[in-house]
């Protein structure tokens, strides 16, 4: 009986409230609630209503209207949503392809390394208006380097307007954010692959594996976690990419390059319809939510 | 659990982080300066005013920096902070301001926003301040009754300090070495465009990309020679079958006589083709003066009038001017007045428009040598001042004018460009989404 009286009186002890943790939480708590719940909230309600700041004499309570009119009446609604499933596909698919060849090979040791580590992260660093502007003037149709170099081979004849076809433009840019976009993936895999353990390759190698098996079944589930974790946030920042784009092709020619981030930017921002524009943001916030759910799931991230 | 101390101190955290962000409680707006004098020698209190420039870069900022500098040292009592936008961010910009009632005082502003910026009540009526004011005897009356007319209650919003006009540049040097002069008819338009395709130069280039509909219609018009825009049925005339019989011959010259990458032309892109000797001949305004003659001798290029129309007159559009406006929200419109009247007295208009190179309202200026001896000015004129020219107003009181052809019409150039759609398809359109937006607008003001 004693006993269990000196149990719970500990375990009372043990769970006495703390004050002191909440108040420090506060703060952060204030800013979150305040610089992002709120503007997400604010976007949820302006999703209902008609709204657009250029004609407030229109303005009301829209209901389901704007849902409405983008499920049934917008005509580029699917397509941008198209064009933003492809450019993040591609995006993705291939900044992690290329990027895990470039950590793979700065993994080793040769002269240079330094050097070459610094040079290849330098895309990541550079602005999206300077690559913006690093592009397009390669690409230019009278004093491209691309024409010039494809002329001078004799791959073609005459110079090609790439920013400038509905079949090449979209291809054009993402190749463009590709180079911006691989540095980080080779980033955090070279900082995974320096944490995979010398002993796991040695043991593999004892068993008779080689080059490929151990890179599959040593390196890939060493990196399974980070390799979740970066495709996850690269989707949703490529799904969200606007600047290259804008800068480029301003979503052209023939809205062939408009992907649902830009055509949001441009119906709320440029076009003033704040409500159109939210609506069009709380679809792409329950696609993403759903993305991020599956994603985790079926790559058994906690597992991981 | 949390005594009243701890609420307290919580209540502390939140009240300061509140106050972090909404910035600490209100600004003083009539800053810090000391009380200085006006050039009456009266002392007066400091002012502090906002201007916002709606066209922004390197060539302009500095033409209204010297001007504010030189209105500063006159009215030594009065600050002007200069805030540039960006020419394609500017109207999402105000269009902000407005809607968060956190306007500048004074702006630089295009006539055709004044119906939609007055309707919402943004502006600051004028009339009163003008007509006690000695711009009254300086200042273009038409541009002024222009501006008048557009908006819904005929008050004035806004004094325009300079007047502009859509021309055709033509590269005199290339069309000098090919015995060519500049273009008088459509037919000869086509026909010099394409005589003046050959080896590496192309004779036209079109706006492919943002702006494109603006000039695509001000062509138009020159060439059919209508002059309603929208008729009292609603009914828009931009898909009339002269229109389409235009563009029709326009954009059959896109590769065979352009640059292939027209496609997404935007402004920078068409000058740098002319002034690069690319391009022989550039449809823009006479407000690109001031870029050309930067890489450019005088004596190779010159401004030609568009043709005249089918019907043998001169068409163009109304409104092509921008002014200064105060806005509603202002604290000081004396003094904001003071700083219109001088942005649009006949020394700033004509540094202005000298250096911009576009048409002063000032009647003084117009005295001046430099407008006598500016070509491009004097064809201006010569369309202008034609008794038989005719000007068609645009339906600027329209809420979505601007962002029908900006998000819907110029997506639509290149749709047709690429061989998507017919130039047909595209005028029904482009009527479809200006009448549909007309009878709302009229639905909602009844």
């Amino acid at each position: 009986m004693e006993i269990r009286l000196t149990l719970g009186q500990s375990k009372k002890k043990k769970h006495k409230f703390v004050k002191a943790p909440y108040l420090l939480l506060l703060p952060s708590f204030v800013m979150i609630t305040a610089l992002l719940f709120f503007p997400m909230l604010r976007i949820f309600y302006y999703s209902f209503q008609h709204y657009d700041i250029s004609a407030p004499f229109y303005d009301d309570f829209a209901g389901i209207d704007n849902f409405v009119k983008i499920f049934t009446e917008d005509p580029l609604f699917i397509p941008s949503l198209v064009n933003s499933f492809k450019w993040v596909l591609s995006q993705v698919l291939l900044q992690l392809f290329f990027g895990m060849g470039i950590a793979l090979l700065l993994n080793k040791d040769f002269k240079f390394r330094g050097l070459t580590r610094g040079l290849v992260f330098i895309p990541w660093a550079i602005s999206g208006v300077l690559t913006s502007v690093i592009w397009s003037l390669m690409y230019n149709e009278h004093m491209g380097v691309f024409n010039d170099l494809l002329m001078k081979i004799g791959l073609i004849n005459e110079p090609k307007a790439f920013l400038s076809s509905t079949t090449s433009a979209f291809v054009a840019v993402v190749i463009a954010e590709l180079w911006r976009g691989i540095p980080f993936f080779a980033i955090t895999l070279l900082a995974s692959l320096q944490n995979i353990s010398a002993e796991l390759y040695e043991a593999a190698a004892m068993d008779g594996a080689n080059r490929l098996t151990s890179f599959i079944y040593v390196t890939l589930p060493q990196l399974k976690r980070t390799i979740v974790l970066t495709t996850l946030l690269r989707t949703v920042w490529e799904f969200n990419n606007v600047d290259l784009l804008y800068n480029l092709t301003n979503g052209g020619p023939a809205n062939s390059t408009m992907t649902y981030a830009m055509y949001i930017a441009k119906t709320a921002v440029h076009g003033s319809d704040f409500g159109y524009g939210s609506a069009l943001t709380v679809i792409a916030f329950i696609i993403l939510s759903i993305i991020a759910f599956l994603y985790l799931k079926i790559s058994k991230f906690e597992e991981a | 659990m949390f005594k009243k101390r701890d609420w307290l101190a919580i209540l502390g955290v939140v009240v300061f982080f509140v106050m972090v962000l909404t910035g600490c409680g209100s600004e003083d707006s009539t800053g810090n300066a000391d009380a200085g004098s006006d050039n009456d020698g009266s002392t007066e209190e400091p002012v502090e005013l906002v201007f916002w420039d709606e066209n922004a870069g390197p060539d302009r900022t500095p033409i209204w920096e010297k001007l504010i500098d030189e209105f500063q040292k006159e009215h030594t009592n009065i600050k002007v902070e200069y805030v540039g936008l960006s020419k394609d961010e500017a109207k999402s910009k105000l269009d902000a301001s407005i809607a968060a009632n956190d306007t500048p005082d004074v702006a630089s502003l295009q006539s055709s926003w004044l119906p939609e910026f007055s309707i919402r009540g943004a502006l600051l009526p004028l009339d009163d301040y003008f007509e006690n004011s000695p711009l009254i005897d300086t200042i273009n009356e038409g541009a002024i009754q222009f501006n008048k007319d557009i908006v819904q209650d005929g008050q004035l919003y806004g004094v325009p300090y300079t007047q502009n006009l859509d021309i055709l540049w033509i590269r005199k040097d290339l069309f000098d070495k090919e015995n060519m002069t500049a273009p008088e008819t459509w037919d000869a338009f086509f026909d010099s465009v394409d005589k003046m395709t050959k080896n590496d130069i192309y004779g036209y280039t079109i706006r492919g990309g943002a702006g494109g509909s603006l000039q695509l219609q001000r062509l138009m018009y020159a060439y059919s020679g209508i002059t309603e825009y929208i008729d009292e049925n609603g009914k828009a005339t931009v898909n009339d079958p002269k229109h389409a019989e235009f563009l029709n011959k326009y954009f059959d010259l896109y590769q065979k006589n352009t640059p292939k990458s027209d496609i997404t032309n935007d402004y920078k892109e068409m000058v740098a083709g002319f002034d690069t000797g690319k391009v022989a001949i550039l449809h823009h305004n006479i407000g690109s003066f001031g870029e050309h003659s930067k890489s450019l001798e005088a004596d190779q290029f010159e401004a030609a009038p568009l043709p005249k129309s089918i019907n043998g007159n001169y068409v163009a559009e109304g409104g092509n001017t921008i002014g200064i406006s105060i806005f509603k929200n202002t604290e000081h419109p004396e003094e904001a007045f003071k700083l219109v009247e001088f942005l649009n007295n006949a020394a700033s208009q004509s540094h202005w428009n000298q250096i911009v190179g576009q048409i002063p309202t000032n009647s003084e200026v117009l005295e001046e040598e430099w407008i006598n001896e500016a070509q491009h000015i004097k064809v201006a004129f010569e369309v202008y001042d034609n008794p038989d020219t005719m000007l068609y107003q645009p339906p600027f009181y329209l809420p979505d004018y601007r962002s029908i052809l900006d998000n819907k019409i110029d997506p639509a150039i290149q749709s047709v460009m690429s061989g998507e759609k017919t130039v047909e398809v595209f005028l029904d359109e482009w009527a479809e989404a200006l009448e549909a937006s007309n009878a709302k607008y009229k639905e909602a003001m009844q």
